[in-house]
């Protein structure tokens, strides 16, 4: 089973939409699930996301232009069970202790977070840890210099394997990464 | 007990069909003396010797037929006592049931040279019981090699072969993981090397095949199990990557699925035997269930090869439209339709090649209503058949045309004999009659017609010129139109063609089955009839007046659940408050008439039509009027027919009560109330006109006519305007009559085919009141007989007084007539389905129902 993540689009605010050798990628009947860590801040992302899966889960950032989204978001896939969420209200941001906290707090297999628009994916006390970046390549509030990432799981059983899309100049490049429950 | 019932059924018909025909082939049978009209001892000696009988000595040199049309008869029926005849009739070289296993294993495959007593063993249909079906197809389509020491190895190898290609092409992305560049080996990849994307693709094309798969013979069980499924979508799709310039078509799976049945019935009986004794090690091998699918691979891929060209198609959405017949252009021409296909090329060959020179007159009949043989035939060709004739009987065809040759060049051949045995119906009908007709074919009661008549088409100087067998539809009457009454003559002939003792032998097969199609319940039986049937059922759903009923009403009976709804609706409609009451009042009189029918068949269908008949033409036509005269007495026919049918549905219906009824208790003369059934039965047979009516049955001063006016007014009885009959003042009449019916009829059609029973119903009450408003209908009915008006009269006040339709008033008790045969068409099918006897028993003369009737109507 395959599940696109991704998050932090900003679009219109700080791009003009997703690259085009993502949106290439990206093709309706392939992916089952859509896990957004949120800022996706207009309707028309979220239609978009729409387009690609029927199942569509966001959790709030804090651009949003739809205040409606939770902020958090347990999703079970499979057998594990996936929280999400963006990330913003956790300090410091990206940290791996806080994350670990909000994992407990949830009591899930996966975590997702966003905001830092920095991929990153580790496992952390047999937990595993996905940042799927900014997906449009925004801009945060610390960095200008971002590459556009997302990430797929492919959901089987026991094991997840990551594969991470990235945008280095111009090229898509993937990485896989897999990850085993016990 | 009606198992019992049932067995006792086939077997008095089977036994007559076996005699009767080897009457016709002229060889001296004990017992054929008093069979062609079985008697009530007869059937009790049946049943009596029921376990002897079938040891009976019938005649052994010329017997391969006979033994196959009796296997056909009673193969699904009961199957232990027809496989025991079967073996102790058929050749003693190759035994279609053997009690060994393993001693039929070698009489089929043991002896020098016997691919070819096999091949000629399966065109004759003896496979049809045989445990080795499987291994003969393979033989045939050279899956196997003659010699037999080579099927070891042939066959692992072939089974390797299969695993192999499902290891290639049944990817998993997942497993690939270190050997492919991730920048192909992601699930977003859209590179062909990509194993992600191969996955997508095939899981699109599993997609595809499986949506035809679930639905492929949905009516058979074994189809519905998710292993057969599962296997199914495999090999079709193992077949499709294999064979990518053709794909999946649809089509292919129902070419698959008798396949998979086949060697899954075999493997069955294989798993049966290994448990009474030791096996070969070769049949164990070839049938070793485990690898079913491997073998179902290497057969199918093997037809494939040779069905390919027939799936090929230029078009860009080709196998959609085909096998839909909804779809097919109906009004294309040829020409429009794609011409370069290989599969249109052959079409346009069998029609105007084959067809043409087997049967001219229906070849320009085709041709005149632009029906291309593509409309119909690329489902035939394609499917092999397997839309046109239940399962047990596609297998039979499909053994001859393996067997024929791996080219299946009988298929051609085929096309041509079912179009020859609808022959005689295509000619009477129009185009859409004709297009539906085509598109459903009518269920058939001998398959090996076609095999016989297929092979002598292709050479008829070594094959021997099968029987006449057409397709016994009332309808070819309409052809014999009051219009063109000199055409009166050839009634006979055309009716001594199909009444030969042939055509009788196989009309007996099928007395289970109701003569016309407008009965929703036969295309059921014909689906059925794979599954061990009780033909006692099977009887009931026969439309009353054959005559009567207008073909286009099958365009109505699209799907059966629909028809039977309308059926329902419309009998409801149509019928008063009072009809259970008259049901109920009825049904303990009928009893008793029941038992007492031995006299009846004289008594309605003799009685007045000769004396009718005769005083009737006197009085009423005016002498220079010959038109009008045989359309008063084929009027007068009609009236005769339908109440012979009426009488006989009458029967039925009882019958059916009387064994529900019996079914319930324990009786100690079971018996003898069973003889007493089915001589009942019997008789009507003979009312229904399944069953000849000849000398041993009757009374020697009448019976000659009475068999001559029975086909004679199935031949006449549709076309009859009902109008005509008694109106002797309008000389126009029989035209403007006629025409007046058919239109309704046409309107009836149409109306029909959007299954609105109410629609049904109505526009034929209009359209009968239309042509009953015209001139000619005012015309006093002199000529009636009092009786009859009298009858008329009372059935006139009834339905006037029930559905309070104002506008019948205004018209004579003439008017009720011709409105009741028109109502006949519509609803004579679902009052019999029904079993209301309330429309029909205004038909009955006899005294008691109208009294009954009349009084509890007013």
């Amino acid at each position: 089973m395959l599940v696109l993540v991704l998050g932090d689009l900003h679009i219109p605010h700080r791009c003009p939409g997703v690259p085009n050798k993502f949106k290439k990628l990206l093709v309706p009947g392939k992916i089952q699930h859509i896990l957004c860590t949120g800022n996706l801040c207009t309707k028309e992302s979220f239609d978009y996301l729409k387009t690609l899966a029927s199942d569509v889960h966001v959790v709030r950032g804090d651009f949003e232009e739809n205040m409606n989204y939770p902020e958090q978001k347990v999703v079970t896939v499979g057998q594990f069970r996936i929280g999400i969420c963006h990330g913003h209200q956790v300090v410091p941001w990206g940290d791996t202790e806080s994350l670990a906290m909000v994992q407990r707090q949830l009591d899930v297999d996966i975590l997702i977070s966003g905001h830092t628009h920095k991929f990153e994916a580790f496992e952390h006390e047999s937990k595993f840890y996905i940042n799927p970046g900014s997906a449009t390549g925004a801009y945060n509030a610390l960095d200008s210099e971002i590459v556009p990432s997302f990430v797929i799981l492919d959901i089987q059983q026991s094991t997840v394997v990551a594969y991470v899309y990235k945008l280095i100049n111009e090229e898509v490049k993937v990485e896989r990464i897999e990850y085993k429950k016990n | 007990m009606e198992k019992m019932m049932s067995k006792l059924r086939s077997l008095s018909g089977s036994k007559l069909n076996t005699l009767t025909s080897s009457v016709s082939k002229a060889t001296t049978s004990a017992a054929s003396s008093n069979t062609s009209a079985p008697s009530k001892e007869d059937i009790l000696s049946t049943l009596d010797g029921f376990g002897e009988k079938i040891q009976d000595p019938i005649p052994h040199e010329d017997n391969n037929n006979i033994n196959i049309r009796h296997t056909s008869s009673v193969a699904s029926v009961n199957s232990s006592s027809c496989m025991d005849t079967s073996a102790s009739d058929s050749e003693p070289t190759i035994t279609s049931i053997t009690h060994s296993y393993s001693l039929e294993w070698e009489k089929l495959f043991m002896k020098p040279g016997y691919l070819r007593h096999l091949k000629n063993y399966a065109l004759k249909g003896n496979l049809r019981s045989s445990r080795f079906r499987s291994i003969a197809w393979k033989l045939f389509l050279e899956v196997l090699p003659e010699e037999s020491t080579q099927w070891l190895n042939r066959t692992r190898h072939m089974r390797q072969k299969y695993m192999e290609l499902k290891d290639k092409l049944i990817v998993n992305p997942r497993k690939a993981v270190d050997t492919v560049d991730l920048s192909f080996n992601n699930p977003l990849s859209q590179e062909d090397e990509s194993p992600w994307n191969r996955f997508f693709l095939d899981n699109e094309l599993r997609l595809t095949i499986k949506q035809d798969v679930i639905r492929t013979f949905p009516e058979i069980q074994f189809y519905r199990d998710d292993g057969v499924r599962e296997m199914m979508i495999n090999i079709l799709f193992c077949y499709a990557r294999d064979h990518p310039e053709l794909s999946y078509r649809q089509g292919m799976h129902e070419l698959l699925a008798p396949m998979i049945f086949v060697l899954h019935c075999d493997h069955q009986a294989f798993l049966h035997a290994s448990e009474m004794e030791s096996l070969d090690e070769r049949i164990r091998c070839v049938l070793d269930p485990k690898y079913l699918e491997h073998d179902a691979y290497a057969m199918f891929a093997q037809v494939m090869q040779t069905v390919e060209p027939w799936y090929v198609s230029k078009e860009v959405y080709p196998t959609k439209a085909d096998l839909d017949p909804t779809a097919t252009q109906p009004f294309a021409k040829p020409q429009d339709l794609n011409p370069s296909n290989v599969i249109v090329t052959k079409l346009t060959r069998i029609q105007d090649y084959l067809l043409k020179k087997a049967d001219h007159e229906l070849h320009v009949h085709l041709e005149r209503q632009e029906i291309a043989p593509q409309i119909y035939g690329i489902r035939w060709i394609r499917l092999l058949f397997g839309r046109e004739f239940p399962m047990q009987d596609l297998l039979v065809l499909w053994d001859a045309i393996f067997a024929d040759s791996i080219g299946f060049d009988l298929v051609d051949y085929i096309f041509v004999a079912m179009l020859l045995y609808l022959r005689d119906h295509l000619l009477s009908i129009d185009y859409p009659s004709c297009l539906i007709t085509l598109m459903r074919y009518p269920p058939v009661g001998d398959i090996h017609y076609f095999i016989d008549k297929a092979r002598y088409l292709r050479d008829p100087h070594q094959f021997p010129r099968p029987p006449t067998y057409t397709y016994q539809s009332v309808q070819t009457a309409e052809r014999f139109s009051p219009a063109q009454p000199t055409e009166m003559a050839p009634l006979k002939p055309s009716n001594s063609s199909s009444g030969t003792l042939q055509s009788l032998t196989r009309k007996l097969y099928s007395t289970s089955r109701p003569k016309t199609l407008t009965a929703p319940g036969r295309q059921k039986l014909s689906k059925s009839s794979s599954e061990p049937m009780n033909l006692q059922t099977d009887i009931s759903p026969v439309s009353p007046t054959p005559g009567a009923v207008p073909q286009h009403k099958r365009g109505s009976s699209a799907s059966l659940s629909q028809v039977e709804d309308s059926v329902f609706r419309s009998v409801q409609s149509h019928s008063s408050l009072g009809r259970f009451e008259t049901q109920s009042l009825q049904s303990p009189a009928t009893t008793p008439d029941n038992v007492s029918i031995p006299e009846s068949p004289t008594r309605y269908a003799t009685m007045p039509n000769r004396g009718k008949a005769k005083k009737q033409v006197k009085q009423a036509v005016p002498p220079s009027n010959t038109e009008v005269e045989l359309a008063s007495v084929r009027g007068l026919l009609h009236e005769k027919q339908s109440m012979c049918t009426y009488c006989a549905s009458k029967l039925d219906h009882h019958i059916e009560r009387l064994q529900a009824e019996l079914l319930h208790q324990v009786l100690k003369n079971e018996d003898e109330i069973m003889v007493a059934i089915a001589g009942i039965k019997q008789v009507r047979d003979v009312l229904k006109g399944t069953l000849r009516w000849s000398q041993n049955l009757g009374n020697a001063d009448e019976d000659i006519s009475i068999s001559d006016d029975h086909y004679k007014m199935e031949v006449a009885s549709s076309s009859t305007s009902p109008t005509t009959d008694s109106s002797p003042g309008a000389l126009d009449s029989p035209d403007r009559g006629c025409q007046g019916n058919k239109a309704t009829e046409k309107r009836l059609f149409y109306v029909s085919s959007e299954e609105n029973s109410e629609a049904i119903d109505s526009p034929s009450e209009a359209g009968a009141v239309a042509v009953g408003s015209g001139p000619i209908n005012f015309g006093l009915p002199v000529n009636r007989i009092v009786e009859m008006e009298d009858l008329n009269a009372a059935r006139y006040r009834g339905k006037d007084k029930r559905r309070n339709s104002p506008s019948r008033g205004k018209s004579g008790p003439n008017n009720v007539e011709s409105d009741f045969s028109n109502s006949w068409s519509p609803e004579s099918g679902h009052s019999e389905m029904d079993q209301s006897p309330d429309s029909e028993m205004e038909e009955s003369p006899n005294p008691l129902y109208r009294i009954r009737h009349s009084s509890y109507n007013l």
